[in-house]
This record gives structure tokens, C-alpha cells and sequence, in this order.
């Protein structure tokens, strides 16, 4: 009986030293007190000064001396994708910043785990969070509510509070240039597209590509058609690839797109042409063209960097604080650089916008500029849409708050005088009718008016859509077939 | 010829769980040390901030009770099982299939009208019957594979982990078909659970739930008094070291498989019950994509580490969860070292995976004693 005596003593033995080791470890590591602006921002307080005395006092929010902020990501850092590229972002503002940011994240974070995670920075004493998912819209509106001094900014949702705020950084230009390349490249004009959801925001970006793809198809007498299948995840690339099959070998498509965070489709479009069979396909989020050089044509890149640049610059100066987020609701387009046209980052940073591979075959090809009867080269086509999108002197502004969002799409306004009308938005976007479409979600399940009240929708000859329109499309253009989700 | 051989013999002891305690904490130290080498060795972590790290997971407890708490009650579960030998590595699934009977009382039965009305007692009602539902489900769950094994002598291991398949694949149809959100924003999952129908929370311990508190002690005591009072108790402990025996005393062995198999299952079903409407609130689609934490794989660590004993359920769950949350930690201290696109998630395993390592060595050596024989 002396080894249970011996292990007892070990066990004490071990313990002490765990717990004396472990104390002093605690003590000598421990995260420093809360940053100085986190104590000086006393929300509740300032609020009950303000509605019981008469003659309110100056508030003064003193912004941080030092930002710690985390990053929540849903997918692993490694996708080449969504994540990787939020990644890059958070990079990028770690070292432009490192003066007084201090950054960390957490990846392949569940919804069900969010909450804990989100305690365990506020724990740490980290005073800005990122959650990069829509699935964590909920989530992150609960623990903003539960720490009304940290601040919360939420990717692609639409709830927002007085610390959490919301940023989105949108492809729909940049897909529509890939469809006018899109369009030109097909031989069958059958087109696939693999989605992640049938959200507004992949419905945008397929009816983007599909009205580039129609703008240039149907000049080169092809009957365009997009097929769309939803795959019901955001990062499952053994499910992408699969539908990538479907598509190419049932549907008979010969260009891909797809929305969903890994290279799988790419590198089956790869795979496809060292056995002889050439499908197109466009590189999303990420820099992907390494992983098909031979298939990949373009494609559309984000740059976070410019939005968490921005927020974190806004804190640092007190521009924004946890009172103040209600309407901070970032919408980002080409003009503000924060989505660009392309598949591929050279070393020098510049960015490869179409593989020269392909560029011959785009320069050949002629067609007539809708806007202006001119004729011109595919090529020169996407290269002239895409400066007319990135010229919008005034737009980035208004896409800064929820209050400005409605006056996005004014090409231009009456000031009056001789000068008269001063342009604001891009002069050229997709979404100007005549278009017609089909509603995916219907009467309660609607977002939009239109499909709230009809099946079927119509935009009529010249009317520009809204951000609201964007930001809430339920239905697809007339020439996307939905496949279901499999 | 020289032949060798190990031989293992098992050692006799009266009250061997007087030690087992003792072995845990010396796995949890040895396993800290030795992973904490492991790391050092590679990336070169400095000691502060790793022991600092594990310092305060534990120290901040409350980190650790959700995990713990639904760790306990899977534990429990599985520990039930284990005890009457029928190895119950579905309750991951039973565990989703109790999620699915939640969300069918209160969103979809007849039952779900009662909620909107605001009445409080009504409202307790229906979650009380929405965790039964649950359990019932887990039950009919785990039963299914103890019927192959009470009455055609299919080994109900490799039935259960493709039940757990099936589960996934029937929420997955259930969320993304019947019962698909309505208000989900064209997201594939269901809506969530209206706020009469969520579990209680308990103030300024936002994490906590009062009736999943009362359900783990209910469950724990409950376990142990079946296991230990009651003449049911006996004959699991007796199916699972000598069912010929319990056959020739008369019993149906049968009988006593789907016994356990369902009373497994029930406490499965129950905490799967519990999480949606405590936790999750809603059903998410491919939840088999770690949606569910794989709670109910890593409780079997936490029912292997009590190794059949009750009573040591509790610690075993709070070193797993502790071990879980201190991997997740670990990914915010080793950041800055890891070149980037290197996931940290698994440095934490390797800490998990030695620990677990060292505290079945140290309970073999315990129980054990190992002879090497070299005969000529």
C-alpha cells in the first residue's frame, strides 16, 4: 500500500508547486489594468448628467491611449478566402498601427461559442471587437448590450447599438465587371455559380455577374443563363467542388463563379483543364489565382485594411466611442478602395486585374458600349466601367452612416448656379433598369417591397436601385435559374 | 529461442478509488509541464505567459461553466453507459436529437400557442415538456442500437457513431426543408425560439441557466442513486463486468441493455434539450460542422476520466472544460509566435492529448503491474 502514499505526496508535492509557479506566473503576466480610456468612459454616468440637469456639462470622452482589439473570425485563417483576407487586414493595421494597437483574434469560432469567446477578451482587456460573420449578429448585439464599454463592430449584419456598430465591404461592381468578361468567354452562354446562402448579398453579387454577363453575351448573339446551386455553408470545399461538378458536367457550363471562402472550385477548374476541358472561373475574395493560373481570369478582392484603418483611426481619435456606433454602418464599393478587380497580388503590392493569359483573347473580342453606341474591345469595356465606378468624389462619405445610405444613388445633384449638377455617384452602375426578375423569397419572407407585394419584379427604363434596394435583394434577374440548395 | 513478453496483471484493491484523485492531479501537472515543453520546443513560448494562461482559466470559473455544466450531464449520460458496458459513443447524436425535440415543442406542436400568450406558468409547462420531449427522443436514439445489441448481438459501437451521422443529417434536413426560418435573412437555419420559451438566466452570471444548474445536480444524484441504491443499479454493474452471470440469476440481460441504453440516451436527449433553449435558441444548418462543440464526443474524455465512478464525474468535467477553454487561450498567447496561417488550435490539442495520456499510464500503472518476461 505505499504506492498510493507516494503518489499522494507527489500529487501534494505537485500542487504546491503548480500553484506557487502558477501565482507567480499570474502575477508577473497578468494583462496590465484596463487601458486609462476605458475607465474614463463612463456611459451611464454621462447620460444621467445629461437628462437631470438643467444645463447639461460638457462630456468629455477622452479617447484610448492604447486600442486593444480582437478579431472573431468564422473560418480558419488559412481559407485564402473571407478569413484570410479579414486576416490580412488585421495585418496590415497591427504593424501600420503598432504604436498604440495591440491586436489578437480567434478563428473557426461556432455561433454557439461566440459569447464565451467574446467574455474571454473582455476578460483579457481587449476594448474593440471585429465579428467577421452574419451568423454572429445576434450574438455580438447581446454582448454589446452586456459591455457598454467595449466596442463592437459586426461584418455584414444590420443590427447595431450604441457601441456596436456595422461594416461591409461590397463586391457587386466588381462581380459585374467579372460577368462582362464572363459573358465574353462563354461559348455555351451557360454559366454557373456556387453559393455559399441565398442571402441579399450573394444575390447581388449573382445578379451583378449575370447583367455583365448579359451585357457582353447577348451582343456576341449568346442566350445567357446563369445556374445558380446553394451549398448552404460558407467554408466546405468538398461541397463546393461538388457542385462545381453538377454544374459542368449536368448543366454544361463553361464559366464558374462561386461565393464560398476556399479554392476548391478553382481548383477543380484547374484540374478540369490538365484533363483537356477549359471552364473559366474567377477568383473570390482572396488572391486565388496561383491555384488555377491557367483557368483563373479575374476575379474580386477586398481590402479590409481600409475599412479597420478607418474605424480604428476614428477611435484612436475620439471620433468614435462606445456611445456613438447606432449609425456607424460602413458600405464600402470600388470607389473607396476597399474591393478591387483582380485575382492576383504581384510582390510589389500592385495587383494583377485580369491573367495576361486571357487578356489577348478579351482585346479581340468588339463590342458596343451600351452608354455611348462607341465600339470597343471587351477588354477596354471592363477597364473603362471600372474607372467610372471608382469616380465618385463625394460617395465614400455617405457611405459611412445608416442616416446617409438613401442619398447613394444621386449620380448627381442640383446646386444650382452655372456649375448646376454636381456629381456624387458613379456614373455608371449595374443595377439601372429596365430589368426584370424573379422573387427568390416571397409575401413574409420578402425583405424587399417589391417582392413583399408581387412574385415578379420590374425595374423600370432608367431608375437607378438604392442602397436599401441592394442591401435587401430577395430576387433574381430573369435569366438566373435556382437549382436548390443540395 | 528467446521469447518475451509483457504480462500484465491486475492488482487487488479494496478501495482503489482512494487514489484516483491524486492521479489526476499529478496527469494535470505532469501533462501541463510536459505540453508546455512541447510548445517551448517549438515556438519557444516563455513560461510566464503559459503558466499565466492556465492560471487564469481556472480562475475565471465562470468562463468554464457552460462547457462544464453540459460536459457533466453528457458525462453522466455516458458514464451510465459505460457502467453496464454498452459503449455509448452516440450521444453527440442523442444529443442533437434532443435539441430537435426542444425545437419541435416549442415552435412547431400544438403546444407552442401556449407561449405567446405570456403566461408564465403555461410557459414552464412547455419547456418542462420540451426537455422530456428531448430525453424521450435521445432515448428512442440510443435504443435503437441497444435493440441490434440486446436481440442480434450487433456490436453497438459502430451503430451508434452512424447514428450520430443520421442525427446531423436529419436536423440538416429539418432546417434547411419544414422547419427553415422564415426571418433568418435568407440564411439556411431556423428561426429562433420565442423568449418564452428560453431557459432562465440567472443574474449578474450571465452564462449560467438555473435549470440546467438544477438539471446537472438533479442528473448526478439521480445517476447515482440508481447506480448505487437501487437493484436496477446493481444489474447494470453486474451487465457490465459478467452478464452470463446476470443471465443465470435469472434475469433478462436483454431487458437490462435497453435499460441502460435508454436511460443513457434520456440524459443525452436532455441535455441537447436544454442547450437550445438555454443556449443556442435556434437550429443552425450542417450542424454537424462543429456546430454543436462536439460536446458529445468530448464527454466521453470526461466519462473515461472518471472511469466509471460517479463521483469523480465532476472533476473530470471541470478539468476537460478547462482544458478546452485553456486550448482556446492559448490561441490568443501564442499568436505573435506562430508564422502566420499557422493554426494555434492545435497546440492546444497537443496539451489535451498529453494530459489525457499521462492520466491513463498513471491509472494502468496504479491498477496494473507490469512484468517484462524473457524466457530462454
Amino acid at each position: 500500500m505505499a504506492e498510493p502514499r507516494i503518489l499522494y505526496a507527489l500529487a501534494v508535492v505537485a500542487v504546491v508547486i503548480a500553484g506557487v509557479v502558477g501565482y507567480l506566473a499570474g502575477t508577473a503576466a497578468a494583462p496590465a489594468p484596463p487601458p486609462a480610456a476605458v475607465r474614463t468612459i463612463t456611459v451611464p454616468t454621462t447620460i444621467t448628467v445629461v437628462t437631470t440637469v438643467t444645463t447639461p456639462a460638457p462630456t468629455v470622452v477622452a479617447p484610448p491611449e492604447r486600442i486593444r482589439a480582437a478579431w472573431i473570425y468564422v473560418g480558419p485563417i488559412g481559407d485564402f478566402g473571407w478569413t484570410y483576407m479579414h486576416d490580412l487586414g488585421r495585418r496590415v493595421v497591427e504593424s501600420l498601427f503598432r504604436e498604440w494597437l495591440e491586436t489578437t483574434y480567434y478563428e473557426s469560432v461556432t455561433e454557439a461559442g461566440l459569447l464565451s469567446r467574446i467574455d474571454e477578451l473582455v476578460r483579457a482587456g481587449y476594448n474593440v471587437i471585429f465579428t467577421t460573420s452574419f451568423e454572429f449578429m445576434e450574438k455580438t448585439y447581446e454582448a454589446a448590450k452586456k459591455y457598454p464599454n467595449v466596442m463592437f463592430f459586426h461584418c455584414s449584419g444590420y443590427m447595431r447599438w450604441t457601441n456596436l456598430g456595422t461594416y461591409f465591404a461590397d463586391l457587386y461592381q466588381v462581380y459585374y465587371l467579372n460577368g462582362l468578361i464572363a459573358g465574353a468567354l462563354t461559348r455555351t452562354g451557360k454559366i454557373g455559380y456556387v453559393a455559399a446562402f441565398t442571402i441579399p448579398e450573394v444575390i447581388r453579387h449573382i445578379n451583378a455577374f449575370a447583367i455583365g454577363a448579359k451585357e457582353v453575351g447577348e451582343q456576341l448573339g449568346r442566350d445567357i443563363e446563369v445556374y445558380v446551386i446553394e451549398i448552404g455553408a460558407w467554408f466546405a470545399p468538398d461541397k463546393a467542388m461538388d457542385a462545381a461538378r453538377y454544374l459542368v458536367e449536368v448543366m454544361g457550363v463553361d464559366v464558374l463563379a462561386f461565393t464560398e471562402d476556399s479554392t476548391a472550385v478553382i481548383e477543380y477548374a484547374q484540374s478540369l483543364y490538365e484533363r483537356g476541358k477549359e471552364v473559366y472561373v474567377f477568383s473570390h475574395y482572396g488572391p486565388m489565382y496561383e491555384y488555377g493560373p491557367d483557368v483563373v481570369v479575374s476575379g474580386q478582392l477586398v481590402r479590409w485594411e481600409v475599412i479597420y484603418a478607418d474605424i480604428l483611426v476614428k477611435i484612436r481619435s475620439g471620433v468614435l466611442n462606445p456611445t456613438n456606433l447606432a449609425n456607424v454602418d460602413y458600405w464600402y464599393l470600388l470607389n473607396g478602395g476597399a474591393v478591387e478587380l483582380g485575382a492576383h497580388v504581384f510582390e510589389n503590392g500592385t495587383v494583377m486585374m485580369i491573367n495576361p493569359k486571357h487578356a489577348p483573347k478579351l482585346k479581340e473580342i468588339a463590342v458596343r458600349d451600351k452608354l455611348t453606341g462607341e465600339r470597343l474591345s471587351v477588354y477596354d469595356l471592363v477597364m473603362r466601367r471600372y474607372w467610372q465606378m471608382k469616380e465618385a468624389p463625394l460617395l465614400q462619405t455617405l457611405q459611412f452612416s445608416a442616416l446617409t445610405h438613401k442619398l447613394e444613388n444621386l449620380t448627381y445633384v442640383d446646386i444650382g448656379g452655372k456649375e448646376k449638377w454636381y456629381q456624387i455617384a458613379a456614373i455608371f452602375d449595374p443595377f439601372v433598369g429596365p430589368l426584370e426578375g424573379w422573387c427568390r423569397y416571397r409575401g413574409p419572407e420578402a425583405f424587399t417591397d417589391y417582392c413583399k407585394r408581387a412574385d415578379r419584379v420590374s425595374i423600370p427604363s432608367g431608375m437607378r436601385l438604392g442602397h436599401f434596394d441592394l442591401w435587401n435583394m430577395d430576387w433574381f434577374v430573369s435569366w438566373v435559374k435556382y437549382l436548390g440548395a443540395r | 529461442m528467446v521469447r518475451v513478453s509483457l504480462v500484465v496483471t491486475k492488482r487487488y484493491r479494496e478501495r482503489m478509488i482512494t487514489s484516483t484523485p491524486a492521479i489526476l492531479t499529478v496527469s494535470l501537472v505532469l501533462g501541463l509541464v510536459v505540453s508546455y515543453l512541447a510548445i517551448w520546443a517549438t515556438v519557444g513560448l516563455e513560461p510566464a505567459s503559459f503558466f499565466a494562461t492556465f492560471y487564469q482559466t481556472l480562475a475565471s470559473y465562470s468562463g468554464l461553466l457552460e462547457p462544464f455544466l453540459f460536459l457533466t450531464l453528457l458525462g453522466a449520460a455516458i458514464s451510465v453507459a459505460f457502467y453496464g458496458s454498452y459503449w455509448n459513443v452516440g450521444a453527440e447524436g442523442q444529443y442533437v436529437l434532443g435539441m430537435l425535440g426542444a425545437m419541435y415543442l416549442v415552435m412547431f406542436s400544438p403546444l407552442s400557442g401556449t407561449l405567446l400568450e405570456g403566461d408564465r406558468a403555461s410557459a414552464a409547462v412547455v419547456k418542462l415538456a420540451a426537455v422530456i420531449l428531448g430525453g424521450l427522443l435521445g432515448a428512442l436514439w440510443s435504443v435503437i442500437p441497444g435493440f441490434f445489441k440486446a436481440f442480434v448481438r450487433v456490436n453497438e459501437v459502430p451503430v451508434l457513431l452512424l447514428m450520430n451521422y443520421v442525427a446531423y443529417c436529419l436536423s440538416d434536413y429539418l432546417t434547411g426543408g419544414p422547419w427553415k426560418g422564415r426571418y433568418t435573412y435568407g440564411y439556411i437555419r431556423t428561426d429562433m425560439i420565442p423568449e418564452a420559451a428560453r431557459l432562465t438566466v440567472v443574474p449578474g452570471l450571465e452564462i449560467l441557466r438555473y435549470e440546467v444548474a438544477v438539471a446537472a445536480a438533479a442528473v448526478l444524484a439521480g445517476v447515482y442513486l440508481v447506480l448505487e441504491r437501487t437493484r436496477l443499479g446493481l444489474r447494470i454493474k453486474v451487465l457490465g463486468t459478467n452478464p452470463v452471470a446476470l443471465r443465470s440469476l435469472g434475469y433478462d440481460d436483454r431487458t437490462v441493455i435497453l435499460t441502460v441504453a435508454a436511460l443513457s440516451g434520456f440524459i443525452a436527449g436532455l441535455a441537447g434539450a436544454l442547450r437550445l433553449l438555454g443556449y443556442d435558441y435556434r437550429l443552425p444548418y450542417n450542424i454537424g460542422d462543429g456546430k454543436t462543440g462536439f460536446y458529445g464526443y468530448t464527454a466521453i474524455l470526461v466519462a473515461w476520466l472518471s472511469f466509471r465512478d460517479v463521483r469523480l464525474l465532476v472533476p473530470s468535467a471541470v478539468i476537460v472544460s478547462a482544458l478546452n477553454s485553456f486550448g482556446y487561450r492559448m490561441q490568443l498567447s501564442l499568436k505573435g509566435l506562430l508564422p502566420p496561417g499557422v493554426s494555434a488550435h492545435a497546440f492546444s490539442q497537443i496539451f489535451i492529448g498529453i494530459t489525457l495520456a499521462v492520466y491513463t499510464i498513471a491509472r494502468v500503472a496504479r491498477d496494473h503491474s507490469v512484468r517484462l518476461v524473457i524466457e530462454r
